[in-house]
């Protein structure tokens, strides 16, 4: 039976491309794998929340947009300026 | 069994408990240190551990230069380590030292006598003779105490963890526990509410536009405009209106014609340009105001009048206090003859009082001749004119004659006093009258040279004092016409500022009308936008969800391979471990034991865990060992484990370190441990360091004389743990 725990992630690596897994997932794997030996599981986390992070922020980034445009059409209290001024004028004279 | 490399000695100074140096030799089939707490024992397996890796995991750090390998009372303060290992064929020496304050290690690694490495190379080396990794080690070689720590304690967790660190899939777990789906689940959740809330006020908004709109067309419905062209164009030839008819209010109240737009074609130009136009009406308008009399006028016209009227009324109150000291004058007279008349008065008095004082000397002197006389009747003449006369005669004269003669003149002169007092105070009020007419003439002078003086400063030029009041006169009506004039001019500019006016709220209402339409069109547009599944932020969801999917990928692909690694590891340990556990635990009733890998969901991830089933082969009765088994029985568990896995996993080193393994085992038990190591694989060296003394005795008899040797130690601080005893 092996030792080495090296071969383990190896095997991972095979299990993936065996059950046929898309680029991205083997990317992640690697880079999952990466991080892990280099800076430990917390740097996983860090590098899965980074990920989602640059994902979201570029989503909210648009639907703020949407906000944004709906904010600026929220509408100003435009009175209509000719009653007024057909009332001033009425006054002044 | 390939040749693998057994321990041959140890030679260690300075390490830990170690100061002296010590000097072992291992037997090729059983050493057995056996020595009480705290001799030593723990310091002689970690110096094999620290030799091969240079690190001590279970050992709590000091100081970030691990100074605590480093016994405290050696000299020169340096842990020197040199491990020996013999394969039968060829040696592998590896030495280690470290100084106190110096984090790094320097390793030096022989083989077979004549190849040396260091640093770098030796560590290399030592992996390659080794064939195993730290992690490896502590699963396939060195039975550490915190290993069998975590198998005996109850919390699944730990247990689960402690399993997948014996079948080297610990990482794995480690790995598996970031490999959360949820931070990417979290920010869809959070990314499709915000989304529905950005739609929500879009639409809200678009509702709110769309109202606007429609009030728009209606105020462009009221203002006459044409529903079918409310265009820019429309609204910029509006603005030239507007800009015509602000040139002609202008030109008509003195404002510079500036009255310029920039052309306009979208609603912001032409708001800004509409309040442009709304901004000069109210300059024009105030200019307007300026020009009819407003501010300065009216105050140069108020100056003019106050200064006509307190010229006037300075000039009055002249004349009339001249005419009243002329008729208190005539009246009373001059000042000069009042004077004269009074110095005739003042003589009058003075003579009167002269007069009064000399016939009030007489009287008096009258009055002593009297006096004299009554008591004196023998004088013959008169004292006073020395004419003979008779005392009698004499006192009859004075008392009739003389005395009342002095009597009236007495009266007389102050009848004459008291006329002439008359006569005086009727002066003095004369003079004080005509005083009072001087001074009142001589302010209403002052006054009168005021009023000028401020008509001359309200005229703003020189004229004669004679001609101050014509020429008053002249200029208020010069500012009364200019006034008027200005009052016509306004009210016709304001008539073509209220036009302006009206076509510039002609042009807001078109403004507005575009506004809306490009507002709304834009939310639409946005709206669209966002319901598209092409819009960014569904995409980014997309991808989140991909990567999720991924997390999810991944994480299944890592708990495969735990899982199924810790599968193998149990079926090619299987026999053992079941084998071990009969002889070790010797169970009366739960006498077979089966470890199974399941898996458990844990924050949407699976990993493994471990059930360890105790069987009766009586009944086929099956329970959860921890519930069922001792503290001593789940050691025995413990032991079976590891002991199984160890002579199965594939590495180049052929001895096992077992400390303290007796942990919590009566006799019997000992008994079977010893039983157990007997069976193993006679080529696979034991080194077991215990402080059970009976297990030690156990082992020297099962091992006697040449098949094994036995070490005792003492401890001291000076000299550190030292061998006692070696039994061969």
């Amino acid at each position: 039976m092996k030792t080495g725990t090296s071969s383990i992630y190896e095997d991972v690596t095979e299990r993936l491309t065996e059950s046929e897994a898309r680029g991205p997932v083997l990317d992640l794997w690697e880079s999952v794998q990466q991080v892990f030996q280099d800076s430990g599981p917390e740097a996983v986390k860090s590098l899965i929340e980074s990920r989602v992070r640059s994902l979201a922020n570029t989503a909210k980034k648009d639907l703020t947009t949407s906000r944004a445009v709906a904010r600026s059409m929220t509408p100003v209290k435009r009175k209509s300026s000719a009653a007024p001024v057909r009332a001033k004028l009425a006054k002044r004279t | 069994m390939e040749a693998k490399y057994r321990l041959a000695s140890l030679k260690a100074e300075g390490f830990r408990g170690i100061c002296h140096p010590i000097d072992l030799s291992f037997h090729p089939r059983a050493t057995v240190i056996v020595a009480p707490n705290g001799c030593g024992k723990t310091s002689i397996l970690g110096a094999i551990e620290w030799a091969l890796f240079g690190e001590l995991p279970y050992q709590p750090r000091e100081n970030a230069t691990n100074d605590e390998i480093v016994n405290l009372h050696h000299h020169p303060q340096e842990a020197q380590v040199r491990v020996s290992l013999d394969n039968g064929v060829d040696t592998f020496d590896v030495s280690r030292t470290k100084r106190v304050g110096r984090r790094a290690t320097e390793l030096a690694a022989v083989f077979a006598g004549l190849r040396n490495f260091v640093g770098d190379g030796a560590s290399e080396a030592c992996f390659q003779h080794l064939g195993l990794t730290l992690d490896d080690f502590y699963r396939a070689v060195y039975l550490h105490q915190e290993s069998i720590r975590g198998l005996l304690l109850d919390e699944p967790r730990v247990r689960n963890e402690a399993l997948d660190r014996l079948f080297g899939v610990n990482k794995l777990r480690d790995i598996l526990r970031m490999l959360s789906v949820k931070p990417a689940t979290d920010a869809i959740g959070e990314l499709q509410a915000t989304k529905g809330r950005a739609a929500a006020k879009l639409q809200g908004a678009i509702g709110e536009v769309n109202a606007q709109y429609e009030r728009a067309l209606q105020d462009a419905s009221r203002e006459g405009l044409p529903a079918d062209d409310l265009s820019p164009t429309l609204a910029a030839s509006l603005v030239g209106d507007v800009a015509g008819r602000l040139s002609s209010a202008a030109r008509l109240v003195g404002y510079p014609d500036v009255v310029t737009f920039p052309t306009a074609d979208a609603p912001e130009e032409l708001d800004r340009v509409a309040t442009r136009a709304r901004e000069l009406v109210r300059s024009i308008r105030r200019k307007g105001t300026e020009l009819q009399g407003g501010t300065a006028s009216a105050t140069q016209l108020g100056a003019l009048e106050g200064s006509r009227a307190t010229l006037s009324g300075a000039q009055t109150l002249v004349g009339t206090a001249g005419t009243e000291l002329a008729d208190a004058v005539g009246r009373l007279g001059g000042m000069e003859a009042l004077s004269s008349e009074m110095e005739g008065v003042h003589e009058t008095l003075s003579r009167l009082q002269r007069e009064w004082d000399e016939v009030t000397a007489n009287q008096r002197l009258n009055a002593e001749a009297i006096s004299y006389l009554q008591h004196a009747s023998a004088a013959t003449e008169c004292p006073v004119c020395g004419q003979p006369i008779t005392a009698h005669d004499l006192l009859a004269r004075l008392q009739e004659g003389l005395e009342d003669q002095l009597r009236i003149r007495l009266q007389a002169i102050e009848e004459a006093r008291a006329a002439a007092k008359a006569d005086l105070a009727r002066l003095e009020t004369a003079q004080g009258e005509i005083q009072r007419k001087q001074k009142a003439l001589a302010s209403a002078q002052d006054a009168l040279r005021l009023a000028e003086g401020g008509a001359l400063a309200s005229l703003d030029t020189s004229v004669e004092a004679s001609a101050l009041h014509a020429a008053l006169e002249a200029k208020i009506v010069q500012v009364r016409e200019a006034g008027t004039r200005a009052a016509e001019a306004r009210e016709a500019a304001e008539t073509h500022l209220a036009a302006a006016e009206s076509v510039i709220d002609r042009i807001r209402v078109i403004v507005r009308v575009l506004r809306s339409a490009l507002e709304r069109n834009q939310a639409l547009g946005r709206l669209g936008a966002m319901d598209s599944s092409e819009s960014t932020a569904d995409l980014q969801m997309a991808a989140l969800g991909s990567l999720a999917a991924d997390i999810q990928t991944v994480a299944a692909a890592v708990q495969t391979v735990a899982s199924d690694t810790a599968r193998t590891a149990l079926d090619v340990s299987g026999d053992d471990y079941g084998r071990f556990y009969a002889t070790l635990c010797a169970h009366p009733y739960f006498d077979r034991l089966r470890i199974s890998v399941e898996e458990q969901r844990v924050n949407g991830v699976d990993r493994n865990n471990y059930v360890i089933r105790t069987h009766s082969s009586l009944d086929g009765e099956a329970s959860l060992a921890s519930s069922r088994l001792s503290t001593a029985q789940m050691n025995c568990v413990a032991l079976s484990v590891y002991l199984a896995l160890a002579t199965r996993l594939e590495h180049h080193l052929g001895f096992v370190i077992l400390d303290d393994p007796s942990q919590s085992l009566d006799l019997e038990h000992k008994q079977a441990l010893v039983q157990v190591l007997d069976e193993l694989d006679p080529r696979l060296q034991l080194l077991i360091a215990t402080q059970d003394l009976e297990l030690g005795d156990m082992l020297s008899r099962r091992w006697p004389g040449d098949a094994s040797t036995r070490y005792g130690l003492n401890w001291s601080p000076d000299h550190g743990a030292e061998l006692v005893e070696a039994d061969g």
